[in-house]
């Protein structure tokens, strides 16, 4: 009765830390426990481990999309990789990947990227459903690798060491970066042929570039490089800064914080003192809707764990499934069911304390549990009906939902074809973890 | 009719402009204490002890006050899949639903966090730089307190909006 009355107010668009939140009091109340636990449970939250490393990097991914940052990689992937026969996909995908990575799954991708790549694509005769399509679904891309935020939250919640889901989300986020990559070679191909004779207007990206300089592409990749390098150093001092040891993640967090804001208000001064308060405020609505989620879960879960809930589904479940590939099946259907109603903080916190003690009933390491879940959360953003990427796409450039959907089929099947791939070779997430 | 655009009656205020003041510099705070500590600690081998706890607690207080100003501008994680199939003339009634049931639940939360916050005070339990815990868990019944009459006052703008239609 509680459960559906809580049900149904979530649908009808109630927050779901309220949801959550109430639940944890009425259950609490009903086993005649005193409420206040919890905010025992919720305070608890702040002694998690690399916790300060939330904030800190959500902020670098906003002070990176607010800066010209986005138009900087544009610009050089543009330079390295324009060439290609599909070479602005290829350059979409890549941009789309790195920048997830810092700024996470708040579509802040598809709306930094998307204005820039979108016309250019268009521009360079890509048939509109691919770029469409395309942008869409590299709006999540790139959550794999580090320091992703929906990682560090399932380590967060799930108890498994960030440093581990960091190496083990490199291999898989390569896979699913490089089908996408294929595809996109493939249709460039085509398109070529289909166009041969027009020149492709690759560069000219952003007013930097000038669209006639096509022909002497020299001088400009060298520029987009000098222009684009200190965002390009970041990943890659982070990156080592975590796997050679020398820092932690909450560490990391905070350099690449100082290291944004140093090169974004000093070397291209295109941040200022004003600017501080609104990114600093657009961050923080942001993790704090995720942090009293968060919070409200940490009561509500214990409840659940308290009651054996976990265990008893894993009990009912093992009656009926009884092999480990089938019950990874099921886990996919529900997550990716799951990925496309609410979004991936939320899904994170919730399901991954249930869904843990199960898979692990199966066998399954959690450090790959984290991938298969991280996976399903990004494809799910972009299947329809709901997934949250497609209403943004559809918003950012203005084009009708159901032409959306249809665009980002074939991107989806590839998607799905990588997470069986990433679910049933374990190996694949594993190989560089002891 | 369509919604009722978002906040007409709640523009910034004297007390929505303290919330964004305390979150702009709890947040600078939580940045220079985070830089510094791995600047201490790496450059002049200087560890901070007091640092690490303070940093959780602006962490927490940052995040709460973020999440109450998540409910001033309506930017809480909600599932609005069934209310983008809505027509609009159904959303008052709906909004003005959800709004009583996230303001009765905001102000019980709130009424049980000064609870917590009295039992705490009366342990006498110590946190962060030795002050007592119940100070940093004030946030708790502040954050949902604020909420709460956020909340209602979203019910009112919804009951406005039924009242005045056409």
């Amino acid at each position: 009765m509680t459960t559906l009355a809580a049900l149904t107010l979530a649908l009808l668009g109630s927050p779901l830390f309220i949801i959550i939140a109430a639940l944890a009091v009425v259950s609490f109340v009903g086993e005649g426990i005193d409420p206040t636990v919890v905010f025992i449970e919720m305070y608890r939250v702040s002694d998690m481990p690399a916790l300060s490393a939330i904030p800190l990097f959500a902020l670098t991914g906003f002070l990176l999309a607010e800066s010209g940052a986005a138009r900087r990689l544009v610009d050089m992937s543009n330079a390295l990789l324009g060439w290609l026969p599909g070479g602005l996909g290829i350059v979409a995908v890549v941009v789309c990947a790195l920048l997830t990575a810092f700024t996470g799954a708040s579509g802040m991708t598809i709306v930094a990227v998307g204005g820039l790549l979108f016309p250019a694509l268009l521009r360079a005769h890509y048939p509109e459903g691919f770029s469409l399509g395309l942008l869409t679904t590299s709006g999540s891309l790139g959550l794999l690798f580090p320091p992703s935020i929906p990682l560090i939250l399932y380590g967060i919640v799930s108890g498994t060491s960030i440093e581990d889901l960091f190496v083990a989300g490199i291999a898989p986020g390569l896979l699913l970066v490089g089908l996408l990559c294929i595809y996109c070679v493939v249709i460039g191909r085509r398109q070529r042929a289909s166009t041969s004779g027009v020149v492709q207007p690759a560069v000219g990206l952003s007013v930097d570039v000038p669209a006639t300089a096509t022909a002497e592409a020299r001088p400009p990749a060298w520029s987009a490089l000098r222009e684009g390098i200190w965002e390009l150093l970041l990943p890659i001092v982070v990156i080592t800064g975590i796997y050679s040891g020398t820092i932690a993640v909450s560490e990391a967090a905070a350099l690449s914080v100082l290291y944004v804001l140093v090169v974004e208000m000093a070397v291209h001064r295109e941040i200022t003192w004003r600017h501080l308060p609104g990114i600093i405020h657009r961050t923080m609505v942001l993790v704090g809707s995720i942090f009293v989620i968060l919070a409200a879960a940490m009561a509500y879960t214990n409840f659940m764990i308290d009651a054996e809930i976990p265990t008893r589904l894993l009990g009912y479940i093992q009656l009926h499934v009884s092999d480990r590939l089938v019950f990874l099946m099921l886990l996919n259907i529900f997550l990716l069911a799951v990925g496309c109603m609410i979004d991936m903080f939320s899904a994170l916190i919730v399901v991954v304390p249930l869904v843990l003690p199960i898979a692990k009933g199966f066998g399954i390491d959690p450090v790959h549990l984290g991938i298969i879940f991280l996976t399903n959360l990004e494809i799910g953003y972009s299947t329809p009906p709901v997934g949250l990427n497609l209403f943004i796409a559809s918003a950012r450039f203005e084009r009708p939902i159901l032409s959306v959907y249809r665009a980002s089929i074939p991107f989806l099947l590839l998607l799905l074809c990588a997470l069986l791939i990433i679910t049933y070779v374990p190996q694949l997430s594993l190989f560089m973890i002891d | 009719m369509a919604s009722p655009p978002e906040d007409e009656n709640l523009k910034s205020s004297i007390p929505d402009r303290t919330e964004d003041a305390l979150l702009t510099l709890l947040t600078a705070l939580l940045v220079v204490l985070a830089v510094s500590q791995i600047v201490l600690r790496n450059l002049f081998t200087v560890t901070l002890m007091w640092a690490e706890p303070v940093v959780r607690m602006l962490v927490l207080w940052t995040a709460f006050l973020g999440a109450l100003i998540a409910a001033r501008e309506n930017r809480h994680i909600r599932i609005d899949a069934v209310l983008r199939l809505l027509p609009d003339e159904k959303r008052p009634y709906v909004d003005l639903l959800v709004n009583l049931f996230n303001a009765v639940a905001c102000g019980s939360l709130a009424a049980i966090a000064a609870d917590f916050v009295h039992d705490e005070h009366a342990y006498g339990m110590r946190g962060a730089l030795e002050l007592p815990t119940w100070i940093f868990q004030l946030i708790f019944p502040l954050a949902f307190g604020v909420m709460c009459w956020r909340y209602l006052r979203r019910c009112l703008s919804s009951l406005r909006s039924i009242l005045h239609k056409p």
